[in-house]
C-alpha cells in the first residue's frame, strides 16, 4: 500500500472500516515517515485536550431562553406546524356538519317541555305511531353508501322537518 | 461482595461509575423532554455545550466580544429551532453547526483580518497557559506554540484544527458541521499542518 494522507487521517480519526484499518496497520508497520506523522498528530491532539476547556459567561443559557420566549417545542405540536392538521380538518368539518343537521333547532319556535329534541328517537316514534305513513322519499331507491353527501343530508332534513310537523299537529 | 446500593458482584468503583453513567441523561433524552415541555431538560442540554461552544467561537473569531456575541446567538438559534432538529444526526454536530454559522455570519460582517491583526489580537484576548508545576514544560511549551501557530491560520483551517484537536470531532462529523466535502476538510487539515509545522520551526 502506497502512502495515503487522506486515508491516514481518518485512520487517526478511526473512520475507516476494519479491513482499511488493517491494510493501514500492515502500511505504518513498513513506512516510518506515516507512523512519525500518526505520533505527531496524537501528541498534538493530546496536547490541545489537555488545556482547560474556556469558560464562558454563566448568563448564556438563561439569557438566551429568555430572549427566545417559550421554545417552539413547548407549544402544542398543531401550533407548531399547522400543516400537520389540515388532513383531519376536512374530517372534523364533515363530522361538525352531520351534528349540526342533527341537533340544530330549525324550528324557530319554542321546543315543548319533556319532548325528547332527537330526531332519530323522535322520527321512530312518530312513524310507529303513523302506521306506515310513507316518509319522504320512501318511493326511491334504497339508500347506498354511494349517494353523496349532500343528498343524505338534504333527505334528513326533510325526514327530521316531516318529524317536527307530527310532534306539533298533536 | 455485596452492597445493596452498588449490587452484589461489581466493585464499589465501577458500581458507582455505572450509577453516574445511569444518573446522566444522554443528549436525545434531554431533546425529548425539553420537546415535551420540560424547559429544565432544555437549560441542561444547551448548559452541558456552552464552555465548548465559546472555546470553538473563541478560537473561530479570535475576539471574545464577538465570540460572546456569536455564542448569544446560536443559542437563541437552537432554542428556537430544537423542534427542527432531526434525531438520525448528533445534537452535538447539530449545535456546533449552528454555532459555526453564527460565527462565520459575525465574522463576515465585520470583514476579513489581516494576519497580523489577528496575530496581534490573539495575544491580547487569548490568556496564555502559564506551566503548571505539574505539567511537563516540554509538553507546555509545546501547546502554547501550537495554539499560537493555530491561531495564525487561516480560519477553515482553524475550524478544521480545533474541531479536530480539541473536540475530537471526526473529518466526516467536521464536514457536515463546515458544510464542505470531506476531501476538503482533509486537504484543509493537510495544509494547516505544513503552515503549523513551518510555525513551529520558526518559534521553536
Amino acid at each position: 500500500m502506497r502512502c495515503d494522507k487522506n486515508a491516514l487521517l481518518l485512520f487517526w480519526s478511526g473512520e475507516l472500516t476494519a479491513g482499511e484499518a488493517r491494510e493501514m496497520r500492515n502500511h505504518l508497520d513498513q513506512c516510518d515517515e506515516c507512523r512519525a506523522e500518526l505520533a505527531e498528530l496524537g501528541e498534538w491532539a493530546l496536547g490541545f485536550r489537555s488545556e482547560p476547556v474556556e469558560q464562558a459567561p454563566r448568563d448564556f443559557v438563561s439569557t438566551a431562553m429568555e430572549q427566545t420566549g417559550k421554545p417552539s417545542v413547548l407549544r402544542p405540536s398543531f401550533l407548531r406546524k399547522p400543516s400537520a392538521f389540515l388532513p383531519f380538518a376536512g374530517s372534523l368539518a364533515a363530522a361538525a356538519a352531520v351534528l349540526l343537521v342533527l341537533y340544530a333547532p330549525w324550528d324557530q319556535g319554542p321546543v315543548p317541555e319533556g319532548r325528547m329534541n332527537s330526531p332519530l328517537v323522535t322520527y321512530a316514534s312518530m312513524k310507529k305511531r303513523l302506521n306506515g305513513v310513507p316518509a319522504l322519499g320512501a318511493k326511491r331507491k334504497h339508500i347506498s353508501g354511494r349517494r353523496s353527501f349532500p343528498v343524505r343530508t338534504g333527505k334528513l332534513v326533510a325526514k327530521i322537518r316531516m318529524a317536527k310537523r307530527a310532534i306539533d299537529s298533536l | 461482595m455485596t452492597n445493596k446500593t452498588f449490587g452484589t458482584t461489581g466493585s464499589l468503583r465501577e458500581g458507582g461509575k455505572a450509577c453516574i453513567a445511569e444518573a446522566m441523561p444522554t443528549d436525545e433524552q434531554l431533546v425529548r423532554d425539553a420537546r415535551a415541555g420540560n424547559e429544565g431538560a432544555a437549560e441542561q442540554l444547551f448548559r452541558r455545550y456552552q464552555d465548548r461552544i465559546y472555546g470553538y467561537l473563541l478560537r473561530l473569531t479570535r475576539n471574545r466580544e464577538l465570540a460572546a456575541d456569536a455564542t448569544q446567538e446560536a443559542f437563541i438559534r437552537g432554542f428556537r429551532g430544537l423542534g427542527a432538529y432531526k434525531e438520525r444526526n448528533l445534537f452535538k454536530s447539530w449545535l456546533f453547526r449552528i454555532a459555526h454559522n453564527e460565527g462565520m455570519r459575525i465574522l463576515g460582517r465585520r470583514g476579513p483580518v489581516f494576519e497580523g491583526e489577528a496575530a496581534q489580537r490573539t495575544l491580547e484576548s487569548v490568556p496564555d497557559s502559564a506551566p503548571g508545576p505539574h505539567e511537563a514544560y516540554v509538553q507546555q511549551d509545546l501547546v502554547r506554540i501550537l495554539r499560537q501557530g493555530v491561531d495564525t491560520l487561516p480560519e477553515e483551517m482553524r475550524v478544521v484544527m480545533h474541531l479536530r484537536l480539541s473536540e475530537d470531532m471526526p473529518f466526516r462529523e467536521i464536514a457536515d458541521v463546515t458544510d464542505t466535502p470531506l476531501n476538503t476538510v482533509l486537504g484543509r487539515m493537510h495544509s494547516a499542518r505544513k503552515k503549523l509545522k513551518a510555525f513551529m520551526d520558526r518559534e521553536g
